[in-house]
């Protein structure tokens, strides 16, 4: 149970971060289940988690009706896949962890696009086919979390995927993404209250597009930005790639007494990812663009945990800086700002030993600024987002618990998707029976998405089966 | 143990920090949509004397288009002023082509007559800012292969034998094809030199008078003379052509399962040998017309009885397979197999000797008529 409520209630304060081939966010379905490698993003936190040593196997499904959604997006998404996690405590000091996710996802009514997420990049490839893509692979995560002394904690993340996709029309499309993710990080601990956390990460994604067409040529533009599109050379198989490079850096500062309620944390994070797109093969290659973002965030917050309440203030702030090139003339084709600030409140009120109610509320300001130098568009927003939750869990028998919850959220938009935001409305339930040594644990999310300024609706629902052991 | 371990996270975490030092790209100071163009438009007046006694005109009002062939819809448009000059600014960078085509109202005894020139180009930061482009009051004079369609019907069974060739006469006179020949080429080293099918116009080469062309019209030679649209069933090949009423027919007579409409004269074979139709390659190929006195392709085809020579590639960055003596470039870039699209001159008979500048790629083939004028 004490899993569980950590699970969603981390899902509820900060935003989904997906895996580098993982779908942005809305492409298709988002996936909302938070998982102990999803959560724990640095390593050496690792050591604070405090759940229940034993293996966990998930099967999950689930549907996105996108009524709407942007031209090359999918009409549709189903996804189902199962998960095998372990975690174990090898001794006082060290800790381990590892899953393996194998994940389908089939998107439906795909206009154009030969890739997964077109708007992910500034640079896109696609053909002239609408069709179903399916796209599968397996994800693999470790973690290794180990105390050197009383005062260095040190951890290692390894995160690594493939996926596969192919489009089912008579002309084919497929994509190959492989990624490779690494994290090390340390926490020390300055003197007894203090800490002090830095961490670096490093990952590379290469994906190739590959056009097939029978009988015919296949054709397959190019697109610069989102607007400007360069028509590559007709032929019976057209190969694209794309490959990303990226790291980021991070410090943060940790207060925590062991005998005091209060706990406090600031942490900075800077990375730079650059992205080159390429017509044809390494070994047969003809550049496209580049482009490179430099990324800026900085997080604090403030908890008060007292035994029948817990109270969290939090603030972040993030920048984005993008610009990118023509790979044959090296001139600039775009420039692109981004900032999100906002900072919330949570409040955690324990009635009993293993039920509560919890309630969070965020606000805050997304704005960018997006200047297209070859299509002469200059595109500005200054939205305000918000999200406000409530969620209640229960523990009516010692072998029985239950979770409910629901939010609603202002989501702001980029430019592409024609529309300045559009709300979510969601809710949830978990259920948890343990009849003997294993525990069951199934639940639902059902979500709502309604644009702004049109009459459509989407809808997303996924379930989630667990047993854990 | 312990001291094995820590070594490992701390030679990883230096792994990790060498690592991340990644070489970032420096930001270019050079910006899309900043170049400028400035154009001289002259006027080609060699075997124009007559006209021209005193100076070459100023081309002045006349419309300048640009077309950006490296992004797709980016097209300039511009006049120019009174000194023949035409500037554009605000330009991204890429390989262009310049064009005029503009009836321009002379004050000699030309009256208004067609002003045609074309130029490729590229822009980019160390490229220059000034150009010329030098117009013709017409284009060259003569026969000329005037449309190509290859590239087959849009169709499912690989079906292309709707393949024609279109002649043109853009000269003042009547022409005759008495004995002239067709040719398909294979990649040439020297000339001519490499002739793959040879077929041939019934009569005698240059001194024959029996099957005259006349100036401004076109000649259309099928591959099959038949209507094409229902050979294969209407599921089929409903987006093809009707050559019935084509002006000839290629006609292989040793190849007798070959097609032959008797109605309509045949071009014949003369390769030994050789029994295919006159079937030119979807993807790349160079057809070439000559006046007949060179019939003996063992050695090549005699340069000075060749009339027209068009290389078509669908591959933009196609090897050429001939030299630029006998065509400086290539049609058909960005045509695509079973798409029913032809290639066509911009202008009936217009001939610069490149064919990348001459010819324009049309979505659906034009028997007997240019694309720009269908119902002449």
């Amino acid at each position: 149970m004490k899993k569980i409520t950590y699970l969603f209630g981390i899902l509820l304060l900060f935003a989904a971060e997906g895996y580098a081939y993982t779908n942005s966010q809305y492409q298709g379905i988002p996936v909302m289940w938070r998982t102990l490698w999803e959560m724990q993003n640095m390593p050496h936190h690792f050591k604070d988690y405090n759940g229940r040593e034993g293996n966990l196997t998930s099967l999950y499904g689930g549907q996105a009706l996108n009524d709407y959604h942007r031209l090359y997006e999918p009409g549709s998404v189903i996804l189902f896949g199962g998960m095998f996690e372990t975690f174990r405590r090898l001794n006082e000091r060290t800790r381990l962890y590892a899953a393996i996710d194998f994940r389908n996802t089939h998107h439906q009514n795909q206009y154009r696009s030969v890739e997964k997420d077109f708007y992910g990049s500034y640079i896109s490839f696609s053909d002239t086919t609408k069709g179903n893509f399916q796209f599968n692979g397996p994800l693999i995560d470790f973690f290794y979390s180990q105390d050197f002394t009383d005062r260095l904690t040190m951890g290692l993340k390894i995160n690594y995927g493939v996926e596969q996709g192919i489009k089912d029309v008579y002309t084919q499309a497929r994509t190959r993404e492989l990624n490779s993710d690494i994290t090390v990080s340390a926490r020390y601990n300055v003197f007894s209250s203090f800490f002090m956390d830095a961490w670096i990460r490093r990952y590379r994604v290469r994906s190739t597009f590959e056009a097939v067409k029978e009988f015919q040529d296949a054709l397959v533009w190019t697109w610069i930005g989102y607007s400007v599109f360069r028509p590559e050379n007709p032929g019976s198989s057209i190969n694209t790639e794309r490959n990303k490079n990226g790291y980021n850096l991070g410090s943060g500062l940790l207060h925590r007494k062991a005998e005091s309620p209060f706990s406090m944390y600031v942490s900075f994070t800077r990375g730079t990812e650059e992205n080159d797109a390429r017509k044809g093969t390494r070994s047969d290659t003809s550049q496209r663009g580049f482009w490179q973002s430099s990324y800026y965030e900085g997080l604090t917050w403030i908890k008060y945990d007292y035994t029948t309440v817990a109270m969290t203030v939090f603030g972040q702030y993030c920048y984005n800086e993008d610009w990118g090139k023509t790979g044959l003339y090296n001139a600039v084709f775009m420039e692109y700002e981004e900032s999100r600030i906002h900072g919330g409140v949570g409040l955690d009120l324990y009635f009993r030993e293993s039920s509560s109610l919890s309630l969070s509320l965020r606000a805050g300001n997304f704005k960018y600024d997006y200047k297209d130098y070859l299509s002469r568009e200059i595109l500005s927003s200054d939205e305000l987002s918000w999200r406000g939750s409530i969620d209640l869990s229960l523990r009516p028998y010692p072998v029985t618990a239950w979770l409910v919850g629901a939010s609603v959220e202002k989501i702001p938009l980029h430019f592409t998707w024609k529309i300045p935001s559009m709300m979510r409305y969601q809710i949830y339930a978990g259920f948890e029976y343990q009849p003997g040594l294993n525990r069951f644990c199934p639940s639902l999310i059902y979500s709502l998405d309604v644009p702004e300024g049109s009459d459509k609706i989407n809808n997303n629902w996924q379930i989630k089966l667990c047993v854990m052991r | 143990m312990v001291n094995h371990l820590r070594t490992l996270f701390i030679a990883s975490f230096l792994f990790l920090v060498l690592f991340s030092c990644m070489e970032v790209d420096e930001k270019p100071s050079v910006y899309e949509g900043t170049q400028s163009k400035t154009f001289s438009i002259y006027l080609d007046t060699s075997g124009l004397g007559r006209f021209f006694l005193d100076s070459s005109p100023v081309l002045a009002g006349v419309p300048v288009n640009l077309k950006n062939y490296d992004y797709h819809g980016f097209n300039f448009n511009a006049l120019t002023d009174d000194s023949g000059r035409v500037f554009f600014d605000s330009l991204p960078n890429g390989y262009y082509i310049a064009s005029v085509g503009y009836d321009f109202p002379f004050d000699n005894e030309l009256g208004t007559s067609r002003v045609t020139g074309q130029k490729e180009f590229y822009i980019h930061e160390d490229a220059s800012e000034s150009d010329t482009l030098i117009a013709r009051v017409s284009g060259k004079p003569g026969l000329k292969i005037n449309e190509i369609y290859y590239m087959g019907p849009p169709n499912r069974i690989f079906y292309f034998y709707d393949q024609f060739i279109e002649l043109y006469n853009a000269s003042a006179d009547t022409v005759y094809l008495d004995g002239m020949i067709v040719c398909r080429m294979g990649a040439s080293t020297i000339g001519a030199d490499n002739v793959t099918y040879i077929f041939q116009f019934p009569g005698e080469p240059v001194i024959g008078r029996e099957y005259p062309v006349a100036p401004g019209s076109f000649v259309v030679l099928a591959q099959d003379a038949i209507n094409h649209v229902i050979v294969q069933g209407k599921d089929t090949l409903v987006n093809s052509i009707d050559l019935t009423n084509a002006d000839w027919e290629f006609v292989n007579s040793q190849d007798y399962a070959d097609t032959d409409n008797p109605n309509v004269p045949n071009l014949d074979n003369l390769k030994e040998g050789h029994r295919l139709d006159f079937m030119i390659a979807l993807g790349s190929d160079v057809v070439l017309l000559a006046d007949g006195r060179d019939v003996d392709y063992i050695d090549g085809i005699d340069m000075e009885t060749i009339i027209d020579v068009v290389e078509y590639s669908s591959s933009s960055s196609h090897i050429k397979d001939i030299t630029e003596e006998l065509d400086a470039g290539w049609a058909g870039v960005g045509a695509i197999k079973y798409s029913g699209q032809s290639i066509e001159r911009i202008e009936p008979g217009f001939d610069t000797d490149n064919s990348t500048i001459d010819f324009t790629l049309l979505n659906a083939p034009t028997p007997g008529y240019h694309h720009k004028y269908p119902n002449d």
